[in-house]
């Protein structure tokens, strides 16, 4: 199965998203870039949802609400997912493709609760002639073409990947990379093939035995009751074999918890850590509150006053230039008026004696003179103040202090503040946990469960002893019966149809056998040898060297999967492995069986890189990104990938990517984002980005750290 | 420097009600640095310039429906503020602009609940006012 688009409309914060996906053989790669909360996940659930509906989400999922927690309460949201996809049908040698829809009507109610009306499910066949709707068989089709206990192969997540091996005990990983093998070698089919033949094989001796008469009859019967003995007694061995390696892992698990303790380090140490860092966080908070304060001066100060309206402040100084510029300010003429009239000649020469024109003249002008006054006398003032604050302005601004330099550097000074922040608050919640593991109710509930456990594995190990006895009898004795019942059939008048048919069933179930065989021992060894060369690759360890870590993983009898390393030791992949080496190994495991199985299908990895670096990250990549050999079945690789976890892939990514897009949040502006979109409600957009670009809608403030280039839109 | 006189001390600044009940509270405050804010004036004031630079004034509505928050004596804490004043007096009326103190209040009130609208919407709901309003501001306007 490919994916070849998706339409996501109401789902979470994805309100009306459109994705393409790869189809090219060669670059089988689609990167949905996506920062945290920016839709990755929901993504992931939408098209888990669009398969499976709810019962396909994580069990934790499956109650939340679909739609947007900004949706508005008592008005019913349409949820919709169309899915368009390609499934290739061995049997008939040709690709079909489908268009599926789910959609359901879900009403957010208040406190939380939500209202869903019916789901409903369209399946459409997509031909040249138009489209082929499957009627009531279409959920049962989908499950089939997408089989949803391969959902937890083809989508999920970096955490997940790494738990598919770490994280329980050790029988329950073999169950799932049993789980894994069965379904996707397809032994599942083959077993119950084989159990309907054992079937047959049982009716048809109780036949033969009917038709030989009493005594060949009651052998069978009694072959027949010591069989499902035996056959109990060994399910009752595994029961109890299995339950004492869980209790065994479990107390091996409690023996490393408890060794790790001691190993945590000196309380002493961990809480003077913590107090350094408690001190630093302070401090930081305080740098905090100061970066605002100083923002808060920035938007009171005179400066922003300049900046915003310096047109309208400078259209008003001009005013009183022009003035200036007239001589009306300064407005000293009245005092050189009252001058020449005391000295009763005018400037000219002209006398301005008492009676004269000329002193009636001046006169009038300076008692025109003294009524303005005051409005001179102000505006000369406000002139000489004005042109000082404008002086002021521009050196601030000449010397980088004006109000577009203050709101630049304060803005990156928080950001510099809260990174820090963010980066002590994760370093004491760490060492907070550390000291957590020392607690010494901790220590004592552990050891105590070590004692119980260790009886409780002491029992077990005496019951399977006295199975195993009980076991030995029971196969002297079936073994017994059966040569009875093979001389007494002999000697009985039976059919040769009869014979014959109960011969076909066990010559068949034979058959079943040596296939279930061969698939269990040859194909699981070729899958182990690939998953073996995949890993070694990606960790970059060489079997043939000295010093070479690892030396080779491989499935085991019991479907194991076992880490050898230098000097014959194994690993347990639990404890012993790096968070980055877990992640590789299934990815590897994943890969090789994939592969080795020929499926055909997307692979759909939220995350997949997290706790990875440098060149580990660098050949995960490449091996899950491969273009298909030319033997290989057609794959698709679907990467929901932060900047971080693209940063030193890009050369990689262009050779690999055959669609790349970029997923965004409203919500994310302004801590994060640059531009705000104007949407009031958050909201997931889709851009055209590829890795190595960022636009008007995705662009964040530390998008310098990634070296990407602005696309304009 | 010379003392800037103060023409302004006996007009009364004021807010429309509805701002002044749902935000004013939110957006200054003495001693909490992130709401933007420390005194209603550098609220006042920063209204003003948005609204000046949006190029609208909003019309007060009746004495009723306003509420007085200061009287233009504090423009004297910020003398910048009189002369910045003054300059917009001169920019609206021409020569005779500094005639009319109670005026250019009037007018500096319109605008200033021009932009006192805007920063209400810009920072309602916001985590962190304070940052969210100087990034705003430069980025609606730039």
């Amino acid at each position: 199965m490919r994916l070849i688009s998706a339409h996501i409309r109401n789902f979470k914060l994805l309100e009306d998203v459109e994705l393409d996906f790869s189809t090219d053989p060669q670059r089988p790669l689609t990167i949905i870039r996506a920062e945290n909360g920016a839709g990755k996940t929901s993504l992931l659930y939408a098209l888990l949802w669009s398969f499976y509906g709810s019962e396909g989400l994580p069990r934790d999922a499956r109650g939340l609400r679909l739609t947007s927690t900004a949706s508005q309460i008592d008005i019913p949201v349409p949820v919709q997912v169309r899915v368009e996809f390609d499934y290739f049908d061995a049997t008939a040698g040709r690709h079909t493709r489908y268009r599926l829809i789910r959609s359901v009507t879900e009403t957010p109610r208040s406190d939380d609760r939500h209202d869903r009306g019916a789901p409903g499910l369209r399946l459409f066949r997509v031909t040249r002639r138009g489209d082929e709707e499957i009627g009531d068989g279409a959920q049962a089709l989908v499950l089939k073409l997408v089989p949803p206990r391969l959902s937890k192969i083809f989508f999920t997540n970096g955490d997940d990947v790494q738990q598919f091996i770490s994280g329980f005990a050790s029988t329950e990983r073999q169950e799932s990379v049993h789980e894994a093998i069965r379904l996707l070698l397809g032994l599942e089919q083959l077993e119950i093939a084989r159990q309907d033949l054992a079937g047959a094989s049982r009716i048809f001796k109780r036949e033969i035995a009917r038709a030989g008469g009493t005594g060949l009859s009651k052998i069978q019967q009694r072959l027949e009751k010591a069989q499902e003995e035996l056959e109990k007694l060994r399910r009752a061995l595994t029961h109890t074999t299995e339950r004492r390696n869980r209790i065994g892992e479990a107390v091996r698990k409690d023996d490393r918890a408890l060794a790790g303790i001691k190993g945590v380090g000196n309380l002493e140490e961990i809480n003077a850590r913590i107090e350094a860092l408690r001190l630093d966080i302070a401090d930081l908070e305080r740098r905090e509150l100061g970066v605002l304060s100083a923002m808060r001066q920035v938007l009171q100060g005179e400066t922003l006053s300049w900046h915003l309206i310096e047109d309208k402040l400078s259209d008003g100084l001009h005013v009183l230039d022009n003035l200036s510029d007239r001589n009306v300010i300064p407005g000293t003429s009245i005092e050189v008026l009252r001058d020449r009239l005391e000295l009763a000649e005018c400037i000219c020469g002209e006398s301005l004696e008492g009676g004269t024109e000329h002193h009636a003249h001046v006169t009038a002008l300076v008692a025109e003179q003294e009524e303005v006054a005051p409005r001179r006398a102000k505006q000369t003032e406000t002139w000489h103040h004005a042109r000082r604050s404008h002086a002021v302005h521009a050196s601030r601004v000449q010397e980088g202090r004006g109000f577009s330099e203050l709101r630049r550097s304060s803005l990156a000074d928080y950001t510099d503040v809260r990174h820090r922040l963010e980066a002590k608050s994760g370093d004491l919640r760490a060492e907070k946990a550390r000291r957590g593991l020392i607690d010494e109710e901790r220590v004592r509930r552990l050891t105590d469960r070590i004692g119980r456990n260790e009886k409780k594995k002491r029992d077990a190990q005496a019951e399977i002893g006295r199975l195993n006895g009980q076991i030995q009898g029971a196969e002297v004795s079936v073994s017994q019966l059966e040569d009875q019942y093979g001389k007494a059939e002999q000697k009985a008048k039976v059919g040769a149809s009869l014979r014959t048919k109960r011969e076909v069933a066990e010559d068949l179930m034979d058959v079943a056998d040596k296939i279930l065989g061969i698939l269990k021992t040859e194909k699981i060894q070729v899958v182990s040898d690939r998953m073996n060369d995949l890993f070694l690759d990606i960790v970059g360890s060489d079997p043939d060297a000295e010093v070479s870590v690892f030396r080779r993983v491989f499935i085991n009898d019991r479907f194991d999967i076992v880490i050898e390393v230098s000097g014959g030791r194994t690993l347990d992949p639990d404890f012993e492995l790096s968070g980055a080496q877990q992640r590789a190994l299934t990815l590897a495991f994943i890969w090789a069986l994939m592969e080795v199985t020929g499926r055909e299908a997307p692979r759909i990895i939220d995350t997949p890189l997290g706790m990875t670096s440098g060149g580990v990250k660098k050949r995960v990549v490449e091996m899950i990104t491969a273009p298909r050999s030319k033997e290989g079945a057609d794959f698709q690789v679907v990467l929901l990938m932060t900047r971080s976890e693209i940063r030193d892939l890009e050369p990689l990514l262009d050779d690999r990517a055959g669609v790349a897009l970029t997923l965004s949040c409203s919500k994310d502006y302004p801590r994060d984002l640059v531009n705000d979109w104007g949407i009031p409600r958050p909201i997931v957009r889709r851009c055209e980005c590829g890795h190595r670009e960022v636009c008007k809608i995705c662009q964040r403030r530390y998008d310098e750290q990634h070296a990407l280039v602005f696309r304009e839109t | 420097m010379a003392t800037i006189l103060n023409p302004y001390a006996n007009q009364d600044l004021f807010w429309p009600s509805e701002f002044h009940e749902n935000h004013v509270e939110a957006l200054q405050g003495r001693g909490d640095v992130r709401k933007p804010f420390r005194r209603q004036i550098d609220l006042w004031w920063c209204a003003l310039c948005l609204g000046v630079r949006m190029g609208q004034r909003t019309r007060l509505g009746p004495r009723a429906k306003l509420v007085k928050f200061n009287d233009g004596g504090i423009l004297s804490s910020d003398p910048w503020r009189i002369t910045h004043l003054e300059l917009l007096a001169l920019a609206e009326f021409g020569e005779e602009g500094l005639d009319n103190p109670s005026g250019t209040i009037q007018m500096a009130s319109e605008y200033a609940a021009t932009g006192a609208r805007v920063i209400g919407e810009i920072c309602m709901g916001a985590a962190e006012p304070t940052l969210t309003l100087l990034t705003r501001l430069a980025d609606d306007l730039d």
